[in-house]
C-alpha cells in the first residue's frame, strides 16, 4: 500500500531488511572482520612488506618467526608472511575467477533449462553426471589432463563448482516460472531474452546469489587443494596450496610453514561459509 | 473427432461477416505420466469483433486452457489440434513464434485472474507498461512514458504519474488489476482475453473492474473473451455465453436466451446453484457430484452422471450441438428441455 514512504525508501526495504538483520547477527560481523582483514593482508600487504617473495637466501632456510621476519622464512629462506601475501592473492583471485566462472555457466543452464522444458533433461542429466564426480576428483582430473597453467585450472576450479549451481539456479527459476507474470510477460508479447533477464533472472537472482558465496569457499578450498597436489600454479609462484604442501616435508623441525599456510586457508573458508549462512537466514524470510 | 461445420456457421451472427476469433474442433491434449489428458474436446467458437462473450463452467471445464491455447502460451507438453483456428483469418496453429510474439499484445492481450502475482514484482508499475508500448512501437521512452501515464489515467487510477512510479506490492488488488488492464489495452488489441479477472478481488471492486473492462473495450472496439464461474458477471458482462463442461461446449446462446431458457441440463443446474435475491427461502439446487476425471471420462454424453435426464442414448452417443433455436445450441440429446419435462417449466 502505497504511504509516506518514499519510493527509494521503499526500493532499498528488503535489501535494508536484510542488512538490518546482519547487523544484528554477530557471526556476520566476525565473518567479515575476519574476512577484510584477510582481504586488506593479501592486497595491501605485498605494497608494503620489505621483502622479495621470489628471492631466496639459503642461510636464512627454515627459521622460526622473529622481529625481521614475523611469520619466520621458508624451506629457500624467503619471508614466510610476504610469500602468505601474495600466495592469499593468488589463491584468492583463483577462487574468484572460478567462481564467477561458475556462476555464469551454472546460471545459464539452470535458467535455460527452466525457461525451455525440452532442455531441462538433456541439461540437468549432464549436471547430474557432473555432480555424480567429487568436485576435488573433478577438478584434478580436470586439472592433470589440461594440464598446469591459469587458465585451466581456472577452468578446472569453476567447471567444478558449476554444477550445483546450475541446480540452485534451475529450482530457483522454475518457482519463478510458475508465478503468472512470466505468462503476463509473454501475452504482451515480450520476447525470450527480456522473459529471461527482466522477469526470470531479477526475480530468481537472490538464492542463486547466495549459493554462490558458498560456492566461493568451495572454490578456495579446491584451488588450495589443487596447489598442495601439485596440480596448481606452478613453483615458485606463491600460492596457499602449494606453500603448505612445500612445508610439509618439514612438518618436524619447522612446522611453522604449513601451519601458517593451512591457518590463512581456514581464515578465508571459514567466514565464508559463515557469511555464505547468515546471507541465506537473512534472505529467507521464514527464518526469524 | 467427429464435429459439424454447418451448426458453427449458426453460431456466427450472419450481420457480421468477418469474425475476428474462429475455432472448430479445438482439441487439446497434454501428455502425463498416466497417458494423453484431453482437457477441450472438439469445441467450436466465433468470437465477432467487438462481441462480448463469457466462457463459462466449473474448475477443470477447460476455461483457462481455452485461453491459453488461443494465446499460444500452452506448455509443450500440451499438443494442438483444430480443424481450423484462425484469428483475424489468420491460422494460429500454423503461424510462427516470432509473428505470435508480434500479435501478443497487438492484436490480443490477456489480463488474469491473480493482479497479485501477474505484475513483475521487482519492476516499477510505469516501466512495464513503458516496455509493453516499446515492445511494439518504435517511440522515444519519454513518449512512451507520457502514454503509460495516459493509459493508468484511463483506467480511473487516481495520480496516476505517482503510480507509475510504484512497485506492484504498493498498490491494492483493484489498483493492481486496473493496472494490468491499461498496459493489456495499450495497443488497442482487437481481442482481450480475461481470465476471471475479478476472482480475486474483493466484491466492492468486482463491479468497478467489471464496468471498467466493458467501458474500455467498448471504447476500442475490442472483443472480450470474458473466462468466469460466475453467472452474476456473465449477466452483466456477455452478449452471448458458451457453457464449457468437462472440456466440451455444452451449450452456446444469446446471454439474454440463456437466462430465460437455458437448453442444457448443466446450464440449468448452473443458474440453479446462483442465489437469487428475490427468492427468499428457496434452497439453492446444486448439481449433484463432482466433474469427471478427464483420464475417466463417461462415456456418451459427459454429463449424464450427474444429469437428471440421462436415459439411454446419453449413457453411448456423444451428443452433437444443435440448433434448439435461432443464436442458441445445445449438445443434449433431450432438448429443447421443455418437451422433456412435458411442459413443466
Amino acid at each position: 500500500m502505497m504511504s509516506d514512504m518514499s519510493m527509494t525508501e521503499v526500493a532499498a526495504g528488503s535489501a535494508g531488511r536484510t542488512w538490518r538483520r546482519m547487523r544484528a547477527n554477530p557471526t556476520m560481523l566476525i565473518a567479515v572482520t575476519v574476512l577484510l582483514a584477510v582481504l586488506l593482508f593479501a592486497l595491501i600487504g605485498p605494497m608494503i612488506s620489505p621483502y622479495d617473495p621470489y628471492e631466496t637466501a639459503l642461510r636464512m632456510r627454515l627459521k622460526p618467526p622473529s622481529a625481521a621476519h614475523w611469520l619466520g622464512t621458508d624451506s629457500q629462506g624467503r619471508d614466510l608472511a610476504t610469500r602468505l601475501m601474495y600466495g592469499a592473492r593468488t589463491t584468492l583471485m583463483l577462487g574468484l575467477a572460478g567462481v564467477t566462472f561458475a556462476a555464469l555457466v551454472g546460471g545459464t543452464i539452470g535458467l535455460l533449462a527452466a525457461f525451455y522444458s525440452r532442455l531441462d533433461n538433456p541439461l540437468m542429466r549432464l549436471v547430474d553426471v557432473m555432480l555424480s564426480f567429487p568436485s576435488i576428483l573433478f577438478g584434478l582430473s580436470l586439472a592433470a589432463m589440461m594440464g598446469p597453467g591459469l587458465d585451466s585450472l581456472i577452468l578446472a576450479i569453476g567447471l567444478s563448482i558449476m554444477p550445483g549451481i546450475a541446480r540452485i539456479s534451475r529450482g530457483a527459476a522454475l518457482s519463478v516460472m510458475a508465478q503468472d507474470y512470466i505468462d503476463g510477460g509473454r501475452v504482451i508479447g515480450l520476447p525470450d531474452r527480456t522473459l529471461m533477464s527482466r522477469y526470470l533472472l531479477a526475480n530468481a537472482y537472490a538464492p542463486i546469489l547466495t549459493y554462490t558465496t558458498l560456492a566461493f569457499g568451495d572454490a578456495v578450498l579446491l584451488a588450495a587443494a589443487l596447489g598442495f597436489l601439485g596440480l596448481g600454479l606452478q613453483p615458485p609462484t606463491a600460492e596457499l596450496g602449494s606453500i603448505a604442501a612445500e612445508g610439509r616435508s618439514f612438518l618436524f623441525i619447522a612446522p611453522h610453514v604449513s601451519f601458517a599456510a593451512s591457518a590463512l586457508i581456514f581464515l578465508i573458508v571459514l567466514p565464508v561459509n559463515m557469511l555464505g549462512d547468515a546471507l541465506r537466514d537473512a534472505a529467507d524470510r521464514r527464518a526469524s | 473427432m467427429k464435429h459439424m461445420p454447418q451448426d458453427t456457421m449458426l453460431t456466427t451472427d450472419i450481420t457480421r461477416p468477418d469474425p475476428l476469433l474462429v475455432a472448430q474442433g479445438l482439441t487439446v491434449t497434454f501428455a502425463t505420466d498416466q497417458g494423453p489428458l484431453r482437457a477441450l474436446d472438439a469445441v467450436d467458437l466465433t468470437l465477432a469483433p467487438g462481441e462480448t462473450l463469457a466462457v463459462v463452467g466449473e474448475s477443470g471445464s477447460g476455461k483457462s486452457v481455452l485461453s491459453l491455447a488461443l494465446m499460444g502460451l500452452l506448455p509443450g507438453t500440451a499438443r494442438i489440434e483444430a480443424d481450423s483456428l484462425t484469428f483475424e483469418g489468420r491460422d494460429l496453429t500454423a503461424i510462427t513464434e516470432r509473428d505470435f510474439r508480434a500479435l501478443r499484445g497487438t492484436g490480443m492481450s490477456m489480463i488474469f485472474q491473480e493482479p497479485a502475482t501477474a505484475l513483475n514484482p521487482v519492476r516499477r508499475i510505469g516501466d512495464q507498461i513503458v516496455e509493453a508500448i516499446r515492445l511494439h512501437e518504435d517511440i522515444p521512452v519519454r513518449k512512451a512514458r507520457t502514454r503509460a501515464i495516459e493509459a493508468l489515467a484511463a483506467t480511473g487510477i487516481p495520480a496516476p504519474a505517482e503510480r507509475a512510479e510504484a512497485f506492484p506490492h504498493q498498490l491494492s488488488g483493484g489498483m493492481r488489476q486496473r493496472a494490468l488492464i491499461a498496459m493489456a489495452l495499450v495497443h488497442r488489441p482487437r481481442l482481450l482475453i480475461a481470465d476471471e479477472p475479478t476472482t480475486a478481488l474483493d466484491v466492492t471492486v468486482q463491479a468497478q473492474i467489471l464496468d471498467l473492462i466493458r467501458d474500455l473495450a467498448r471504447e476500442t472496439g475490442t472483443a472480450t473473451l470474458f473466462i468466469t464461474h460466475d453467472m452474476g458477471v456473465v449477466a452483466e458482462m456477455a452478449d452471448r455465453v458458451a457453457v464449457l463442461y468437462a472440456g466440451r461446449l455444452v451449450e452456446t446462446a444469446p446471454s439474454a436466451a440463456l437466462f430465460s431458457s437455458p437448453e442444457h441440463p448443466y446450464t440449468v443446474g448452473l443458474l440453479g446453484s446462483m442465489p437469487q435475491m428475490n427468492a427468499r427461502g428457496e434452497p439453492m439446487l446444486p448439481i449433484q457430484g463432482t466433474v469427471p476425471d478427464p483420464r475417466v471420462m463417461p462415456p456418451g454424453c459427459h454429463f449424464h452422471p450427474r444429469c437428471p435426464f440421462a436415459a439411454g442414448a446419453c449413457l453411448t452417443d456423444r451428443p452433437a450441438l444443435r440448433q434448439v433455436r435461432p443464436g442458441q445450441m445445445s449438445a443434449c440429446h433431450n432438448a429443447p428441455l421443455i418437451e422433456t419435462l412435458g411442459g413443466a417449466t
